[in-house]
């Protein structure tokens, strides 16, 4: 039987696209990486029959590249197809499958949406940690799987937070649980027991959930996750913190991660800024013309019990500190509200993705670093794209503290006109300058799409060749979205 | 099986004629461990002894070494500081890597909270170093004697301050890491020279480093790990009372000790969870009402005089510890605000501790129990105690576990079980483990501790209580093979990423996993 037959046996024939369109609409993004068309799109609707799928590809070498979100814009370039291959598209894999108030968790599939999430969650008194100001089509699982960081440091313990366990289709076919997940017995068994299947280590001496977190689908297939969530606050006070100085801002930072103070905490430039707040995008120079340079965003939630007494306790000893290091503590600065901001947050808006707005196009470069070294990375930034004729007052920075405050995820958001062929030919070159200076100043591609990845491996042979190895292992045939990564 | 005069040339001029030794009076010394008696017939001596003791100075040196086993066809295992059976060599043939001679905190980042260290390096010695600097480390149950890289890299980690600090296991940062084959990777950002983040690029290697438990050096040696840290509100330099063996702290205004007793588990269970979710405390804990006692006593004959003093309250068999330590005065008043409330609502009652004798007790208590626990004091009833239960899952499961351990131990010659246990990260995941005490000189009472240890593995495999830490702890692949059925077959997989590492397996993997 051909390969065809045999997908459209797996997944049934409404559930396999080959027309012109769609491979047109799957082989690009908005990134850099050149578009690639698959030869068709499957859209399995279980986990059974994702790892059906798998087991065929891999008897009959046929590259996969998974996604998960129902829709686009896509940016980094991972889920571009292998040339020939299939895309398994696990957006209708999508239900939320249990909500646990008790221990704080969720249990979702793929194309669970954040907006899907919040509402459901909502029911229960809980919300989902949020990505700054993700999109309306993003899948919470992607999001989790790919390290995008969330908005509330107190909460990130460590890097694969908010992700627990899960569920994972290996290149091999064979189905696997991680963690506390994986045992003993059956999923339901251990929920029906009391278990939370919260704790991600394991089992045993592995880490598996390690391995396929930012591993861009190259190691398994997730089918579903068990994730974090929050309390629903009762009360919250959003401010924006402002000083003269950033460093002034950091130290202030600093000082409410130390005591894991505060829940969302993160610092943006004015322009990062107007972009996320204003509504047209005829607003957004002149909203950022009158924002300071710097602001940090800080929200103080109570939750259920004393909700008064934790965030007034925490407000004198916020304001204790912006005494200490000059800054001010505000409710709005320059008509832009912080409460707007924080609803923003919570509910991003439906419309156009705020990076989207201003141009239409966006490259984002990001990394890993450590907050006292924003500064020193910004100033290396400003003065490049300057050098490139790029305004660096249109420049968005955002940068978001991460694993309680050990590191921190800093981003530049380089916005362009993609319709204008010379404006995205200088800001592709300023991207490929940046990425290469970046990483020699020493920023950490943690998360290495397009050519970070080439940037990342190439300083690390030894890393490199272990990982390879361990690829072999749980894709032998090398059919999970080949061609990424150091595979 | 004695070790070829060339190989042991070899190694002699890596770390000098001083740096090594095959004499029986050295290395019998490697063999003598606490939880023999579970593995072996014997009562505390393993019965395997190694080849040599090696020391090695450096990475550099680690990693010839590493090579000249290769060359020579010699299994070996790296060693810290030790504490149980796992710790040592698990057959004949096997050469030992101690790592005293690595023994530097190589970097404590204030600002980013996290500390650089070298194997030898102890967790009361790290703990004293970032108190300094108002950090404070995750010291793990089996005390602050323990290697900081040990624990985060290769094994255990469970310790009092969980909820506020986390488990080691998810503490560890980047890694510095000799692969059995010689070759030295540095995970995360420490490929950059940077200690920051051990995951990534992509897929992160500090899932195959460690993971609920670890391979306790059969993938290899770690010759330096950062470690994260949580904060210390206290005073740089803790003003201590009272002489050895018993040193307390004295509390400073903003650290309060409370202990509360509810009528049963499901009342206790209730608070548990509303404490957590209202993230108060730097500990949030549960032990047996022995604990105390145990805890804040030097000798026995302390422990016989004491008890008829103690109030009845404190041997309450259903109790939470909770050590509060504000960030200000403004943080402990809230903390005790929601603490009261929680209290009251569940049913509890606090245990008076402005009393004598326990007020005189609450110092070395915080001090050997909370802050950096000593559970060397464990061994001191019976010379050896065995360790069920205790999975990372929810505290329903915990405390699940708690109910059939206290039945099934019944039947068993050790006067019950002692539970010690809390939440981690707030109450993501826990753990109650439950000790029981017995004398290992006498062979009956050893042959009831591996009778009961069977039993509780099967009871945790029957009832759904999560991962057993026994297998946690010093898996043999008598254990993989009977769990691996009910635990998606996680060994098969194991093995295979042994083979990977360790393609000609030098590495001792007695208590890890053998090759595919």
């Amino acid at each position: 039987m051909a390969q065809e037959a045999k997908l459209r046996n797996i997944v049934g024939s409404p559930n396999i696209l080959d027309d012109p369109e769609s491979l047109e609409e799957y082989s690009k993004d908005m990134s850099f990486v050149e578009p690639r068309k698959p030869s068709y799109i499957a859209k399995p609707k279980s986990s059974d029959q994702v790892q059906k799928m798998v087991k065929l590809a891999s008897e009959e070498l046929i590259p996969l590249t998974p996604v998960s979100s129902p829709g686009g814009p896509r940016f980094h370039g991972d889920t571009i197809p292998y040339p020939g291959g299939v895309v398994v598209d696990l957006s209708g894999i999508d239900r939320v499958l249990r909500v646990d108030r008790h221990n704080k968790t969720v249990h979702i599939e793929p194309g669970v949406t954040f907006e899907q999430l919040r509402s459901e969650l909502r029911k229960s008194g809980l919300k989902p940690f949020m990505p700054l100001m993700p999109r309306q089509t993003k899948s919470v699982l992607t999001s989790y799987l790919e390290r995008n960081p969330i908005l509330s440091p107190r909460h990130h313990w460590d890097t694969l937070d908010p992700l627990y366990t899960a569920e994972v289709i290996f290149g091999t076919g064979d189905a696997f649980r991680t963690g506390s997940a994986a045992g003993p017995g059956p999923t339901d068994e251990l929920l029906a027991a009391g278990a939370s299947l919260s704790a991600p280590m394991g089992p045993g001496p592995t880490d598996y959930v390690r391995l396929i977190q930012g591993a861009q689908g190259t190691m398994g297939i997730v089918t579903w996750a068990v994730c974090a969530c929050c309390l629903l606050p009762t009360i919250q006070h959003p401010y924006f913190v402002t000083s003269a100085e950033m460093e002034s801002l950091i130290e202030f930072m600093y000082a409410l991660l130390r005591r894991r103070h505060g829940d969302e905490l993160f610092l943006v430039n004015s322009f990062a800024l107007a972009n996320a707040i204003a509504d047209k995008p005829e607003d957004i120079k002149s909203v950022a013309a009158d924002l300071p340079p710097w602001i940090v965003f800080l929200n103080i939630a109570g939750y259920e019990k004393f909700p008064e007494e934790r965030v007034a306790y925490q407000e004198e000893d916020a304001s204790e500190f912006a005494k200490q290091y000059k800054c001010k503590l505000l409710h709005s600065v320059d008509g832009v509200s912080s409460s707007a901001l924080l609803k923003r947050l919570e509910e991003p808006p439906k419309d156009v993705y705020w990076k989207l707005k201003f141009k239409g196009g966006c490259e984002d470069v990001f990394f890993l670093t450590t907050l006292n070294k924003v500064p020193e990375f910004v100033d290396y930034v400003y003065k490049t794209a300057v050098a490139y004729g790029y305004a660096s007052t249109e420049l968005g920075v955002y940068a978001q503290p991460i694993v309680q405050g050990t590191s921190c995820h800093l981003e530049f958001d380089l916005m362009y006109n993609p319709e204008d062929v010379r404006e995205r030919e200088k800001v592709k070159k300023l991207y490929l300058h940046l990425s290469e200076g970046l990483a020699n100043l020493g920023a950490f591609y943690t998360r290495p799409y397009g050519v970070w990845s080439d940037i990342a491996y190439r300083r690390d042979a030894e890393t490199t060749a272990l990982l390879r190895k361990i690829k072999k292992i749980f894709d032998p045939n090398d059919i999970l979205n080949p061609g990424r990564l150091c595979f | 099986m004695a070790l070829s005069r060339d190989a042991y040339q070899a190694l002699e001029a890596i770390v000098g004629p001083e740096n090594i030794s095959e004499d029986p009076a050295i290395t019998l010394g490697y063999s003598y461990m606490n939880f023999v008696p579970v593995l072996y017939e014997s009562a505390r001596l393993a019965p395997f002894l190694p080849e040599a003791v090696v020391l090695p100075g450096s990475t550099k040196q680690v990693s010839e070494i590493v090579k000249v086993c290769g060359r020579y066809k010699v299994r070996f295992k790296a060693f810290s500081l030790g504490w149980n059976v796992a710790a040592t060599v698990g057959g004949e043939g096997v050469i030992l890597l101690d790592l005293r001679r690595m023994d530097r905190i190589i970097d404590i980042d204030d600002k980013n909270m996290y500390a650089v260290v070298e194997p030898w390096v102890r967790m009361a010695e790290l703990e004293a170093e970032a108190e300094k600097l108002g950090l404070t480390v995750q010291v793990i149950g089996a005390g602050g004697g323990c290697s900081v890289l040990a624990s985060s890299t290769s094994g255990w980690g469970y310790g009092m301050k969980g909820t506020s600090i986390g488990h080691n296991c998810r503490n560890l940062l980047g890694v510095e890491w000799v692969l059995p084959t010689g070759s030295i990777v540095r995970t995360g950002s420490a490929s950059a020279g940077a200690w920051f983040t051990g995951d990534g690029p992509g897929p992160s290697l500090r899932g195959v480093i460690r993971g609920w438990s670890g391979a306790l050096s059969g993938h290899g040696v770690f010759t330096k790990c950062a470690s994260k840290l949580g904060h210390w509100p206290g005073p740089a330099q803790p003003e201590r009372t009272g002489e050895l063996p018993n040193i307390g702290m004295n509390l400073p205004e903003n650290f309060k000790l409370y202990i509360a007793n509810w009528p049963d588990y499901d009342r206790l269970s209730d608070a548990f969870y509303k404490i957590n979710d209202c993230e108060i405390g730097m500990s949030v804990w549960s032990s047996s009402p022995a604990a105390v006692t145990l805890f804040a006593t030097g000798t026995n004959n302390e422990i016989l005089k004491l008890a008829p003093q103690l109030p009845r309250e404190i041997l309450h068999p259903f109790q939470l510890q909770v050590f509060l330590a504000g960030n200000s005065m403004r943080q402990l008043k809230y903390e005790e605000l929601v603490l009261r409330d929680v209290v009251a609502d569940t049913g509890g009652e606090f245990v008076p501790l402005d009393e004598e004798p326990l007020k005189s007790l609450v110092p070395i208590y915080v001090m050997y129990f909370v802050l950096t626990p000593t559970m060397a004091r464990t061994f001191r009833p019976g010379g050896e105690f065995g360790t069920t239960f205790g999975a990372a899952e929810s505290w329903d499961i915990s405390i699940k576990g708690a109910k059939i351990g206290n039945e099934l131990v019944k039947k068993w010659p050790f006067g019950g079980i002692g539970w010690w246990g809390g939440a981690y990260q707030r109450n993501q995941f826990t753990h109650l483990e439950g000790a029981f005490m017995y004398d290992h000189t006498d062979p009956e009472q050893r042959k009831a501790a591996r009778g009961f240890s069977d039993e509780v593995l099967k009871a945790v495999i029957e009832n759904k209580l999560g991962f057993p830490i026994i297998a946690a702890g010093a898996a043999t692949e008598e254990m993989h093979e009977m769990l691996s059925p009910t635990y998606s077959n996680y060994p098969l997989w194991l093995k295979k990423i042994k083979k990977a590492i360790d393609p000609d397996n030098l590495a001792d993997s007695t208590f890890y996993i053998e090759p595919e």
